[in-house]
């Protein structure tokens, strides 16, 4: 029995060792991305528009991740063609998308008979349950992603910050906004089984913004948000076992105190040099 | 003549179901010196828009002798994100999109050449610094770099002077008519009286564009076009005109 629960241990602290180490990494990219062309409250509306698919998965009994994944896509996409063809102020078409998303979900799950099991991991995240397949789908997400920004860096990083100038000169701007936002919908839909729906933003902001503090290089950011990431990830867990608190929340937690605490040190650095000067 | 580069004939533009420009007619040639005034909301920045293809036209047509990509841009300041994390030396190389193939890297030659238009224009000291780091005139700098880098045919400046301080202005006009020796060049700006000893043809836009075939702008230029800007010069005949177009 001993020998049993120790394989057990070993093989699901693995799972979420594997797990902190393939979000750190999609987050760290994707978010820098988010983070440079302000795109958090998009994602966030992204995010919680999701939960409706979840729901309608659960009551159909299909794999919530399916659903959830079809959603993020479409939301992402209504948001950009609400705001342009409808007419309407992009925050609030983020608005309407984010809450209409969390309606469909919350009536979905309300009709699903019976109990819904795994309800409150989506909520909240649970990165100690894991599975196999989830893992194998998140490393390849983080390979696609690597080599999307990898090969197609510059134009990425340009079309992000002059989007006028790059369609002056032919840049492919519509697919290169439309690849990406179809990776930021994966990457969203997967890190919900990390951070949850509610927490997940700040994988995506929280990191960044903390590197961001040290440097101002696009790529630089990026190579610190995983790095500060996984740190924060491995603490949290384990935090969330030494208190015995959710993990999610835990997580979210440390990644935010670590940001106080750069941001304070940044603070009294920045202090210091200009009074040596 | 020589042949032109752009042709724009009877062209009506605009947003939504505002129309901006209404049938404007202009020709562009190599060798042009064009500045275009007018008043603010007018059209110019619609114009140029239109020539660079962002808007599409709503009636007539804009003829491109030359690909997109052989104009250089120089967009006003204020669209930008000073927060954005990219350097100096990134924003100006990113002039080089259009030549290159998308996931192409750089090569030594197109660095020096990037350092060398740092360098005139005084921002090489800043390579590497972010452009949040940057004032509003060093910004406009790294943005003529980045417009001049893939070595265009034409460039179209977009009130190019607003951050600039009177030092860089002097050199700057100094180093457009240099360059006004093989390139076309069209430039935006609301005082036309600083520049107009630099500029050969003047094209004034409000709703509908007069093209004056000269630099000088006189009073009876004036009296007959009825252009409704206001006009400082340092000739014999100083005035500001405030009145509109009449059609």
């Amino acid at each position: 029995m001993d020998i049993f629960t120790g394989i057990f241990a070993y093989k699901f602290i693995n799972h979420a060792l594997i797990a902190a180490l393939l979000s750190s990494i999609i987050c760290g990219v994707l978010g820098t991305y988010i983070v440079s062309k302000r795109m958090v409250f998009i994602s966030g509306g992204i995010t919680h528009a999701s939960f409706g698919g979840i729901g309608i998965a659960f009551y159909f009994g299909l794999n919530p991740f399916l659903g959830a994944a079809v959603f993020a896509f479409l939301s992402a996409l209504g948001i950009e063609y609400i705001s342009k063809k409808g007419n309407i102020r992009n925050d609030s078409s983020i608005g309407i998308l984010w809450s209409l998303g969390m309606a469909i979900g919350i009536i979905f799950i309300y009709l699903t008979p019976g109990f819904t099991p795994n309800l409150m991991s989506y909520l909240f995240g649970s990165i100690l349950t894991v599975s196999s397949g989830e893992l194998i789908f998140m490393g390849v997400l983080a390979i696609l992603i690597i080599s999307f920004f990898f090969i197609f860096y510059k134009p990425i990083l340009f079309v992000a910050f002059d989007e006028n100038f790059a369609k002056t000169q032919n840049a492919p701007v519509k697919l290169i906004n439309f690849s990406l936002m179809a990776l930021i919908a994966l990457g969203i839909v997967i890190n919900i089984r990390v951070a949850g729906i509610i927490l997940v933003m700040s994988l995506l902001t929280l990191p960044q913004n903390t590197a961001n503090l040290f440097s101002n290089n696009f790529k630089t950011i990026i190579i610190y948000s995983i790095l500060i990431s996984f740190v924060g990830v491995m603490a949290g867990l384990g935090g969330s076992f030494w208190l015995g608190i959710p993990s999610g929340a835990s997580i979210i937690f440390t990644l935010a105190l670590i940001f106080f605490a750069a941001k304070v040190g940044n603070f009294i650095f920045l202090k210091n040099k200009r009074k040596q000067k | 003549m020589n042949k032109p580069l752009i042709n724009i004939q009877n062209l009506s533009v605009g947003y939504e179901s505002q129309k901006v420009l209404e049938n404007v007619s202009v020709t562009i040639h190599p060798n042009d010196f064009i500045g275009v005034i007018g008043p603010n909301g007018g059209g110019k920045t619609t114009l140029i828009k239109s020539i660079l293809g962002l808007l599409p036209a709503w009636q007539g047509t804009v003829e491109m002798h030359i690909d997109k990509s052989e104009i250089g841009y120089l967009p006003q300041f204020n669209p930008f994100d000073k927060q954005f994390p990219i350097t100096v030396e990134q924003v100006v190389l990113s002039g080089l999109f259009g030549r290159k193939r998308l996931f192409k890297r750089y090569r030594e030659r197109d660095k020096s050449h990037a350092e060398c238009l740092m360098a005139r224009a005084g921002v090489i000291d800043l390579k590497d610094k972010a452009v949040g780091e940057l004032s509003g005139g060093q910004m406009q700098r790294t943005l003529l770099c980045r417009a001049l880098i893939n070595k265009p045919k034409l460039l179209i400046l977009d009130e190019p002077s607003t951050f600039v301080d009177s030092k860089f202005e002097g050199e700057l006009f100094e180093w457009l008519c240099e360059l006004n020796s093989e390139i076309a060049i069209l430039m935006v700006s609301h005082d036309i009286g600083t520049i107009s000893s630099h500029i050969k043809t003047i094209a004034c836009v409000n709703k509908t564009l007069h093209y004056h075939q000269s630099n000088k702008i006189s009073a009876e230029q004036l009296l007959h076009y009825n252009c409704p800007i206001q006009i400082i010069t340092h000739g014999e005949v100083p005035h500001q005109v405030l009145a509109s177009h009449k059609h």
